[in-house]
């Protein structure tokens, strides 16, 4: 946070404190009148007054403190007026005021009596000139009035300049007895630092301030500190909801000691932090880049000018998460060093929160690298390039419109859409259940861990997977047979990347798998086609177990029976439709599969081809993968269903996909109208 | 005998044990809004949590654990990992939920929490199943040889726990007068390492975490303040080891079959 706050500082000229650029519209244009005090006599006295075009080499000698919110005294002991300007009056009263009410500040008057400044006594003295109606102040506002123009406003700014032995104040270099400056005077500038960081130190106390001397968390040198800093994610502050009856908040200090410095480093980062965030759905994350090396200048200015780009995206790229964003423009510099850099240094402190004013975090990477997330990237690419997604390998079809099915091609390109998917909350949001919590969404969770690089258990993701598959059910429907495509290329996906825990296989199919088209069958026929992408179907290392092969086989014969019930019987409400696969039992398999393989042999008679039983090379592979019935089948209930869902999403689409890969002679390879599932 | 510290923070002997509970729960500092945990007891818990098996006072032993007379090194010896755990409580917020006894004039006045009022309900983030392996020497005489005597034995005044008090730790494997020895060559190591991330060698597929968090407490008039804030790097998966870089100014130690560094 508070490298941010440097960065921001830095950009704007190096003034954390100071604010010089407010005073832009009075050089020249304005007038500066300068107060002298002399303090070298026995009393402080007030020698009159000086006036002159303010000019730009003016400025640092004042110091200036723009204090933006709220009206009245500004930070620093320099004032000023309007912009628009005062006339001789309206100084005489308003900012002569105004330099009475910064002298009479309980912040700025903390730095004077015991345990404050040793040259607090110099605020005193001010205070003690600028009273009311003391005949010194009375004088000095006659000769404002009469000596400046009286129907003339003019920008007006209003500063003091001190006589004092330079040997005996901290700040200025020792000259013996002269005029100087409030830049040059320690105590003034003190003061000021106070008065700009008040809230950081009183914020929500009722009375008191929360304050003391003690080794500060960020710098970790002993220096003065607050304790109620402006936190620039809303994380920390000394108003519980849950307040305890005796929570001294005046003491939160010293569980938070944040020194005044970077109490407004924290408030000035605020702009660059909030860049650097994604929201959707309720929810922001904020990813923070920063580079694990020391910090040079020219790191710095990479890194500002990266998150500086973020607040002006093209328009391809506003929907790209900061995350993803920030890592292109690294990776793809001309610049081999700045690609390096981004290869090995570059970092992100990620939060994930809900969008409200109830803070609460769901999950927190202080040092995400993009080692994890580009390694998945690449594993989703290689998942949409494999198999899994070719049909005539056994897999499903590449759907348009699904976000983990429809990624470019290009390895380049599809892992730059990956790596957006994944930083962008669509990984996960396109498989997992839906939540309607905003609280608390364990998908951020998830994606949390995935950046870090702790594997998931796959028994998470099954469970996940069926919830999802219940939500998308709708009137008893099964839900659209993409969605279990996604769940299966996220699996493996996760599986390649070597982020999945809790199976004993992987999920990636063998990669020699045989494709139609280099095997020996008859084109034309779609039981072969049928069978060949079957057979390949279950080509994979997670149906090697029987259990899981016979709950994904079952699945398909269901899904084929249903099929053939809905498109050649019209039937109304086929097999599948009592047998959801997220309430499935292994009772409920075994009625189902009885079911299913008694209608195989009952509708054989509709078919022209199979005289026996239809889908023979299913029901053959199921009673050569068990003689036993379900309910004796020793698996995990959200494997069974898992699986069978798997099964059931490749038995429905089935015969519509070998219709589509059969060539027809006559029309030499022309699809066949595709019935509709 | 008592341990002697040498000039690299590094004790001549140690006790070593390892404390584990179901749950843990170390709360950070900065975040009043959010209970979240560091993943690693601060320097400062585990002086508490000695201190409560020796039964001491409250703000008395912190001369005992300084960074010239003590030496500490910490090692993880499960994967950290946390969830989010939703709580419920009751309000203790004086301006609402809580009520007063009227009390006799010669008695307290006690403050306590309105049971009849909704509950609030409070997300904390906790460690799930944390193990780890703790190094200590303290050059202080009497608590030295109280904290071996409890450990030898099995006993201690105050039950150690791993952050709240809900979260009862046992404390296993215990050794006493463990004999540290130099490996000066040592660039894998097992414990969190006071270094920053710069100064680590990235290892394909090894996530480190980072932490900053109080190292050193001194008692204060008013309350106690944290002297020292140290910032460490860790694996998250016990089976991967910090790589450190040559110029990391540490001095690596064996303790067993583990590499630490005492800080």
């Amino acid at each position: 946070m508070a490298l941010y706050g440097v960065l921001a500082v830095a950009e704007s000229g190096g003034e954390l404190y100071t604010t010089s650029s407010k005073l832009d519209p009075f050089v020249d244009e304005g007038r500066l009148i300068t107060v002298d005090v002399d303090l070298t006599g026995e009393a402080p006295t007030m020698e009159g007054f000086e006036r002159q075009p303010l000019r730009e080499d003016d400025v640092p000698k004042l110091a200036y403190s723009h204090k933006s919110s709220g009206r009245g005294a500004k930070y620093s002991l320099t004032q000023i007026g309007s912009k628009n300007g005062n006339d001789a009056n309206g100084v005489a009263s308003t900012i002569i005021g105004r330099v009475r009410s910064w002298t009479g500040q309980d912040r700025v008057q903390s730095v004077t009596g015991d345990d404050g400044h040793p040259d607090g006594w110099i605020i005193d003295a001010l205070a003690d000139l600028f009273e009311k109606d003391t005949d010194s102040l009375g004088s000095l506002k006659e000769d404002i009035v009469s000596r400046l123009p009286a129907d003339e406003s003019i920008p007006t700014a209003l500063t003091i300049r001190f006589r004092v032995d330079t040997t005996e104040i901290e700040g200025p270099d020792d000259r013996g007895i002269d005029w100087i400056h409030p830049a040059d005077i320690d105590v003034l500038n003190a003061a000021m630092r106070r008065y700009a960081t008040g809230n950081a130190a009183d914020k929500n106390i009722d009375s008191g301030a929360s304050e003391g001397d003690a080794v500060g968390v960020v710098t970790g040198d002993e220096e003065h500190v607050v304790g109620t800093p402006e936190s620039p994610l809303g994380i920390f502050s000394v108003k519980h909801p849950d307040a305890q009856p005796a929570l001294r908040k005046q003491e939160s200090w010293r569980n938070y000691p944040v020194s005044e410095d970077v109490a407004m480093l924290f408030s000035k980062g605020q702009d660059l932090i909030d860049a650097c965030v994604h929201r959707n759905g309720g929810i922001e994350t904020y990813t923070l880049p920063y580079f694990a090396g020391e910090l040079t200048a020219e790191k710095a200015q990479l890194l500002y000018r990266a998150i500086d780009g973020l607040r002006n995206p093209d328009d391809d790229e506003t929907e790209t998460p900061p995350m993803a964003r920030v890592t292109y423009r690294l990776q793809d510099s001309d610049d081999e060093t700045i690609r390096d850099l981004a290869k090995t240094e570059l970092r992100f402190y990620m939060i994930t929160m809900p969008i409200s004013d109830d803070k609460n975090v769901i999950a927190e990477e202080p040092a995400a690298d993009t080692y994890w997330l580009t390694t998945l990237a690449d594993a989703l690419v290689d998942t949409r390039q494999g198999p899994t997604l070719d049909p005539e390998r056994g897999g499903f079809i590449p759907h348009k419109g699904w976000p983990l099915l429809d990624l470019p091609t290009k390895r380049d390109q599809g892992r730059k859409v990956a790596y957006g998917l994944i930083t962008g909350h669509e990984f996960t949001n396109s498989t997992f259940a839906y939540r309607d919590e905003e609280g608390d969404d364990f998908r951020r969770i998830v994606d949390h861990r995935i950046i870090a690089g702790t594997p998931i258990e796959a028994s998470v993701l099954f469970g996940e997977y069926l919830d999802r598959y219940d939500d998308a059910s709708e009137g008893g429907d099964s839900p659209p047979v993409p969605l279990i495509a996604q769940q299966l290329v996220q699996l493996e996906a996760l599986s390649r990347a070597g982020l999945l825990d809790g199976l004993d296989v992987p999920i990636e199919p063998d990669q020699h798998m045989t494709s139609l088209t280099d095997s020996n069958i008859d084109m034309t026929e779609v039981s072969q086609i049928r069978t060949q992408r079957f057979n390949s179907f279950l080509e994979r290392p997670l149906f090697d177990a029987t259990a899981r092969r016979a709950a994904a086989v079952a699945g398909v014969l269901v899904g084929q029976i249903s099929w053939h019930q809905e498109n050649e019987r019209g039937v109304g409400r086929p097999l599948d439709s009592k047998t959801a696969g997220d309430e499935l039992t292994k009772n409920g398999l075994e009625n189902a599969l009885t079911s299913a393989l008694e209608k195989a042999k009952v509708y054989a008679h509709d078919s022209e081809y199979e005289r026996d039983v239809l889908f023979p090379e299913t029901v053959d592979e199921l009673l050569e993968t068990t003689e036993e019935m379900p309910t004796k089948w020793d698996i995990d209930k959200r494997e069974l269903r898992f699986c069978y869902v798997l099964g059931h999403a490749h038995g429905r689409r089935s015969m519509p996909v070998a219709f589509d890969l059969k060539k027809d002679d006559n029309q030499g390879g022309a699809a066949e109208e595709q019935p509709a599932d | 005998m008592t341990p002697h510290i040498d000039g690299d923070g590094v004790p001549d002997r140690c006790l070593s044990f390892t404390i584990r509970s179901t749950w843990g729960h170390f709360k950070r500092v900065g975040r009043s809004v959010t209970k979240q945990t560091y993943r690693i007891p601060p320097r400062t818990t585990v002086a508490g949590l000695l201190a409560a098996i020796v039964g001491v006072d409250r703000d008395s032993y912190y001369d005992v654990f300084q960074s010239d007379s003590s030496a500490i090194a910490i090692t993880p010896l499960a994967d950290l990992r946390t969830i989010n755990v939703p709580t419920t409580g009751l309000g203790t917020d004086p301006g609402q939920d809580v009520t007063q006894t009227s009390g006799h004039w010669r008695s307290y006045q006690i403050t306590y929490q309105d049971t009849t009022k909704d509950r609030q309900l409070h997300a904390y983030e906790v460690l799930a199943d944390p193990v780890y392996r703790i190094d200590v020497a303290v050059e202080d005489t009497s608590f030295h040889k109280s904290l071996r005597d409890h450990l030898k034995n099995g006993t201690s005044v105050y039950p150690p726990s791993l952050g709240k008090s809900e979260y009862l730790a046992t404390i296993e494997d215990v050794t006493i007068d463990a004999n540290p020895t130099h490996k000066p060559n040592a660039d894998a190591i097992d414990s969190i390492v006071p270094v920053s991330l710069s100064e680590t060698v990235p290892q394909p597929g090894v996530s480190y975490g980072v932490e900053r968090s109080p190292a050193i407490m001194e008692a204060e008039q008013g309350g106690r303040r944290t002297t020292r804030f140290d910032d460490y790097v860790f694996t998250k998966r016990s089976d991967k080891r910090v790589k450190v870089a040559d110029k990391a100014d540490l001095t690596p130690v064996q303790v067993g079959d583990r590499n630490v560094v005492f800080r």
